[in-house]
């Protein structure tokens, strides 16, 4: 694997292994980002993928700069010749959503943008695969990337007070958003599961190099998972995207 | 057992030196701003560096001890006071049930101050730290700032620590007009033309008032891009630079987010970022470019420094006429001392 190694001050390295935002770049900052946990450098402290790079953060009183980009190298130089070890992962999570209504009230818009029908949206919405290139902005938020079709604009006038749990879509993104606040972002749906819990061990739902497929839910359904996840009881699905359901 | 807050001054939090290990997730680090004064802090208690004290910020808070405890006060001159009398900074003082510390006000020295309680403060850690983030409200007491009314527990208090008088470190002293912190080119210095960096290293930027725990706006000359401020966000760390397309600087600090997507120029040394947290609005920033072996060896000297302090304490000769004993009753540590009566 090649990369560009960028100084960061006196404890930081970023790695850049690509300079675009797509699923084959992202899979390579996965790769680099599970070799180098994998890897146990002596004086990491802190991996950060984002979506062209890794940001290595270090104890500059345990190793050098350059030494740190030595061993980096030399992690990546095995990532061609291994056969075991760190792969790209394809692990799937089904999130369920309540379509729009007065959970997603941007929908009539998206659909009018894009005409078409709010069905049409909701199929196309929950039908495609998203891809969750990195967590930022916010603890536990993703920027999900889709293939669906579906690029809207911002919004002339920003909604000012969104709900946490909102699903929300600008270009071919789409967020859930992880606090109640403003967007311009189009609102057309909501999550009644949590992407970040505090209360648990692991509070995050999300992580980079996930992928996401949205099922829609009825009111009746949102309400019973809502409370399930509430008393902490739903579990979303995960599954290996390979093998299909 | 704990501390009662009168009054919460400011802007007043519990830090440590920070959430490590989850940024993967978009979790800011968070912590103290001015590290150094947090860990002195500590280290004058007998406390490990990482413990959480409380950090101030330009108003102090007033606190009521509700027991006795051994406490330090570090950072910024704010006018520390014990029981309406000026106390010294960077020396441990015993405190005791009753007694109140408060803050008569900033002077020009600084403008956030570091608490550090012997044994530490008992507050539940929020994915392993005990640092207040506060655009999120975890971590801390609630994730908030502290107001009055707030009590919070001492985790294993004590009466006295042994040789509690050699518990000082050199008092520090900030800049208070202009400060020149020093800083290693990138990570995406090849962003800027040869003008842009030039004008960067050369100018004198002025401190605005949005000035928090997330970072620092600046202002002054426009530095020059090749092309513009953005880029595919990547990761950012305390110190990071970001200049925008409008060509004014960000230094940011330790609430800053994970990851932006500003070009950012250089990063300043791990050891100056104490000096941007305890400078103010209206001061003047200069840079200035060392190489990142410079840098590094700074981080050494001033972990060394910290080392140094922490063995130099109890070295001076006793007197002879008095000793200090430690005893243990019903399971507690206690320092007697023994003076001999003429």
């Amino acid at each position: 694997m090649d990369g560009t190694f960028l100084t960061a001050g006196d404890t930081a390295v970023s790695v850049e292994v690509g300079n675009d935002i797509s699923i084959p770049t992202s899979q390579k900052v996965s790769l680099l980002f599970r070799m180098l946990q994998a890897a146990g450098i002596d004086g990491i402290v802190e991996l950060l993928p984002a979506y062209c790079s890794v940001t290595i953060q270090y104890d500059p009183s345990i190793i050098h700069h350059d030494d740190l980009v030595q061993k980096v190298k030399g992690v990546m130089d095995s990532a061609s010749t291994r056969e075991a070890g760190p792969s790209v992962s394809e692990m799937m999570c089904d999130i369920p959503v309540l379509y729009g209504g007065e959970y997603g009230y941007d929908i009539q818009e998206v659909a009018d943008y894009h005409k078409k029908t709010v069905q049409d949206i909701i199929d196309i919405h929950s039908s495609h695969e998203n891809y969750t290139y990195m967590l930022g902005f916010a603890p536990g938020m993703g920027y999900l990337g889709s293939q669906n079709g579906l690029r809207m604009p911002r919004r002339k006038s920003p909604r000012l007070s969104v709900e946490e749990g909102s699903i929300i879509i600008w270009e071919n993104q789409s967020i859930i958003f992880p606090i109640t606040g403003p967007t311009g972002w189009n609102v057309i749906g909501k999550t009644p599961v949590k992407i970040f819990d505090i209360s648990k061990k692991q509070p995050f739902l999300l992580s980079a190099g996930l992928w996401i497929k949205f099922f829609p839910v009825n009111e009746e359904e949102y309400r019973e998972i809502a409370k399930q996840s509430a008393e902490g009881k739903y579990l979303c699905r995960f599954y290996d995207r390979r093998a299909g359901k | 057992m704990s501390i009662l807050f009168k009054s919460g001054g400011a802007l007043t939090t519990v830090q440590d030196l920070g959430r490590q290990g989850w940024q993967q997730y978009g979790v800011p680090l968070a912590g103290a701003v001015d590290q150094r004064s947090l860990r002195l802090a500590n280290v004058l208690v007998g406390n490990p560096e990482s413990e959480a004290g409380i950090e101030t910020t330009f108003i102090g808070p007033i606190i009521e001890f509700r027991e006795g405890n051994v406490f330090a006060v570090t950072g910024g001159d704010l006018g520390a006071e014990l029981n309406g009398r000026p106390i010294e900074r960077y020396k441990a003082i015993a405190a005791h049930k009753g007694d109140v510390l408060s803050f008569r006000g900033m002077k020009d020295n600084g403008s956030r101050a570091y608490i550090a309680f012997a044994g530490g403060l008992a507050i539940t850690p929020v994915m392993g730290s005990k640092s207040t983030y506060l655009r999120s409200s975890f971590g801390g007491l609630d994730g908030r700032k502290l107001r009055t009314g707030d009590e919070i527990k001492f985790q294993a208090p004590v009466a006295n620590l042994p040789d509690l008088d050699s518990r000082r470190t050199e008092p520090e002293t900030f800049p208070a007009g202009e400060v020149t912190v020093r800083a290693v080119r990138g990570p995406q210095s090849s962003a800027f033309t040869e003008r842009g960096i030039k004008t960067f290293f050369t100018s004198a930027y002025r401190i605005t008032n949005e000035f928090d725990r997330m970072g620092v706006r600046l202002e002054g000359e426009k530095v020059e891009h090749v092309k513009d401020g953005n880029m595919i966000s990547d990761g950012i760390v305390s110190g990071s630079v970001q200049i925008p397309t409008n060509g004014l600087p960000i230094i940011m600090l330790s609430d800053h987010q994970t990851t932006g997507g500003y070009t950012k120029i250089v990063t300043v040394v791990s050891v100056d970022i104490p000096l941007i947290a305890q400078s103010r609005p209206g001061c003047t920033v200069r840079f200035k470019e060392v190489d990142v072996t410079t840098a590094q060896q700074l981080f050494i000297d001033e972990k060394n420094y910290v080392e140094r302090c922490r063995a130099s304490f109890g070295k001076r000769p006793p007197t002879d006429k008095a000793r200090t004993l430690s005893i243990r009753v019903n399971g507690k540590q206690y320092m007697v001392q023994i003076e001999e009566i003429i």
